[in-house]
């Protein structure tokens, strides 16, 4: 069933978990998302990066999730990442997305306050509520990142935004770590402390210890993001196929392995972050 | 179920012709003194009713005078008043119109009134459900914003008639499907110098299904999948042009219901505010379904 950022957001605060927010690509990605979140009972978020909206293949790509959603017994939140303005925010709840992230970060913070505020009072007109982004996370190429989200610039933001997640930047990034990251947890812990415990994001999820991971959910973080594993699972379901001698030429049979693949790093990851069984 | 259902202002004008617009402090006998029903919604409601839509108007209405007289008009041409709140004590949203013979000029006096904010009901969020099309006008803008949800969920369309830059319009033009601004609004709002600019800019941010800027006596454009078009403005001999713009967005949500394309519910509003315009009051003048068919092949148009 389709449901609100908020409402899977709070299913991880009251059942102190965190929820695994996958980033979809195609069909047979949300098919795998889908059949493993189905199978062990997890609520799940399916993200959808900007750019598919701005081409059209979020134009076909949107309705498969819908009808996903649709066809699920367990929570799902069709969610935008990283939308980076109103124009690409817009697209995504015209496309029937059911939350919103809004990513200033690269902004000034007053900017990133003003920007942030403004498409949650749009979102919220329609019930739709948004997570921002404060200490831009970078990716693993980048030379130079941020300093690490501040508590007290994260309170007032989250006071003046009205966001209902917060992704920070503790030891994280995008892409494929070169060597293990290590999360910085005791900022996780005072940043809830300091915002009155809002809910944080850990994007970059890929590629972290699953220790960290462990203890940054018990620490408070309530939303992790997982997009490079999910298309490395889609190739390697892809590698191995095309190795297969015997494989067929007809695509839905090619794609098989991949919604496979895919479907069991899902499961790795729901397991990892506590959302098995919390539907 | 009613096709249309309608939120927005809901006003009793007194329409007063005088020979010439009055001196300060002399006395001057008027031609006519006439109430009329008048608000955007609430007159695109009735001229959809006249039409052959179903239609109800969602609202705050007063039991003074003005209330009860809006109330009534509402039941002259059909429109459905049962999920109106009848408010006791407030005073009714009215104004005053002095339309001078000898300049053209229309010179408007209002009093907002005082009545309260609507909220919606569980009556009226059923109906909203089960509408297939929802007009705004920008007014009762939280009863609005909280109606474009329910409408975004249940599949129910929204028009929205976009002429006064609110306070507050961003919260609403995202979740329009039908956006219908005048062109003072369109290039007010996106700070474009012509329209055809400034419809492409509101098309490209809010996403709708189609953006149409009425021009007037020019006629109009309309931009949506299938790219930009003119819609004409077709021959009348006005004689009073006063809720034209209201009446073209009622017909146009009509065409809707009727199942016509975008384009032919340009030119069908265009040619009921045309034939409307032929006569005296906004409501009253609002032709019927046929009488406008044969008007626009008359004048070369096909339903």
């Amino acid at each position: 069933m389709l449901v609100t950022l908020k409402k899977v957001i709070d299913m991880a605060e009251n059942g102190n978990f965190c929820i695994p927010a996958f980033n979809v690509y195609n069909m047979e990605t949300v098919m795998g998302v889908a059949e493993a979140a189905e199978e062990l009972r997890a609520p799940v978020i399916m993200q959808v990066y900007p750019r598919l909206f701005n081409e059209e293949a979020g134009y076909y790509l949107a309705p498969v999730i819908l009808a996903a959603a649709k066809k699920m017994t367990v929570p799902v939140c069709f969610h935008l990442d990283h939308g980076p303005s109103e124009y690409e925010v817009i697209k995504a709840l015209r496309s029937g997305a059911s939350g919103i992230m809004l990513d200033g970060s690269e902004h000034s913070f007053e900017d990133n306050v003003a920007l942030t505020k403004h498409i949650a009072d749009i979102c919220g007109t329609v019930g739709v509520q948004v997570e921002g982004e404060l200490g831009h996370i970078g990716s693993v190429n980048d030379d130079a990142m941020d300093e690490f989200t501040n508590p007290d610039d994260a309170a007032e933001f989250v006071r003046r935004t009205g966001v209902a997640c917060l992704a920070v930047l503790i030891g994280n990034a995008h892409g494929h770590y070169k060597k293990p990251p290590k999360l910085d947890i005791e900022r996780v812990k005072a940043i809830r402390k300091a915002t009155g415990g809002i809910p944080l994001v850990l994007h970059g999820g890929s590629g972290i210890p699953d220790d960290q991971v462990k203890a940054a959910v018990a620490a408070g973080i309530r939303k992790m993001n997982i997009g490079t594993d999910v298309c490395c699972a889609f190739a390697d379901g892809a590698k191995a196929e095309l190795e297969n001698p015997g494989r067929s030429l007809a695509v839905d049979l090619f794609m098989k392995p991949s919604i496979e693949s895919v479907k069991r790093l899902a499961e790795e990851k729901i397991r990892l972050v506590g959302a098995d069984g919390k539907a | 179920m009613k096709e249309i259902v309608g939120i927005g202002a809901c006003v009793m004008d007194t329409l007063i012709t005088v020979p010439n617009y009055p001196e300060e402090d002399t006395k001057l006998s008027a031609v006519s003194f006439k109430p009329a029903g008048g608000g955007p919604v609430a007159t695109g409601l009735v001229a959809a009713q006249r039409l052959g839509a179903e239609t109800a108007f969602i609202g705050v209405l007063s039991n003074d005078s003005g209330g009860k007289f809006l109330a009534e008009d509402f039941k002259k041409y059909g429109v459905d008043t049962s999920l109106v709140h009848i408010e006791n004590g407030f005073r009714s949203f009215t104004s005053v119109v002095m339309l001078s013979a000898e300049s053209k000029s229309r010179t408007c006096v209002f009093d907002k009134g005082n009545l309260p904010e609507l909220t919606l009901d569980s009556a009226q969020t059923e109906a909203l459900k089960a509408a297939d099309l929802l007009m705004i006008d920008g007014n009762e803008m939280n009863a609005a914003a909280q109606a474009v949800k329910i409408a975004r969920e249940n599949g129910t369309k929204v028009l929205y008639d976009a002429g006064g830059l609110y306070e507050g319009v961003e919260r609403l033009l995202p979740y329009a499907d039908i956006l219908i601004p005048s062109e003072e609004f369109a290039l007010g709002h996106t700070g474009c110098a012509d329209a055809m600019t400034a419809a492409e800019k509101l098309y490209s941010k809010y996403r709708p299904e189609v953006v149409v800027i009425t021009q007037g006596k020019k006629g109009g454009i309309m931009l949506d999948a299938g790219g930009m078009r003119e819609y004409p403005a077709l021959p009348a001999d006005v004689v009073d042009s006063n809720g034209a713009g209201d009446v073209f967005h009622g017909a146009f949500a009509a065409g809707v219901i009727k199942g016509y394309d975008y384009y032919k519910c340009c030119y069908f509003a265009s040619a009921v505010s045309a034939v409307k315009c032929t006569g005296i009051g906004a409501r009253e003048s609002v032709p019927d379904f046929e009488t406008v068919r044969k008007y626009l092949k008359e004048n070369g148009y096909e339903l």
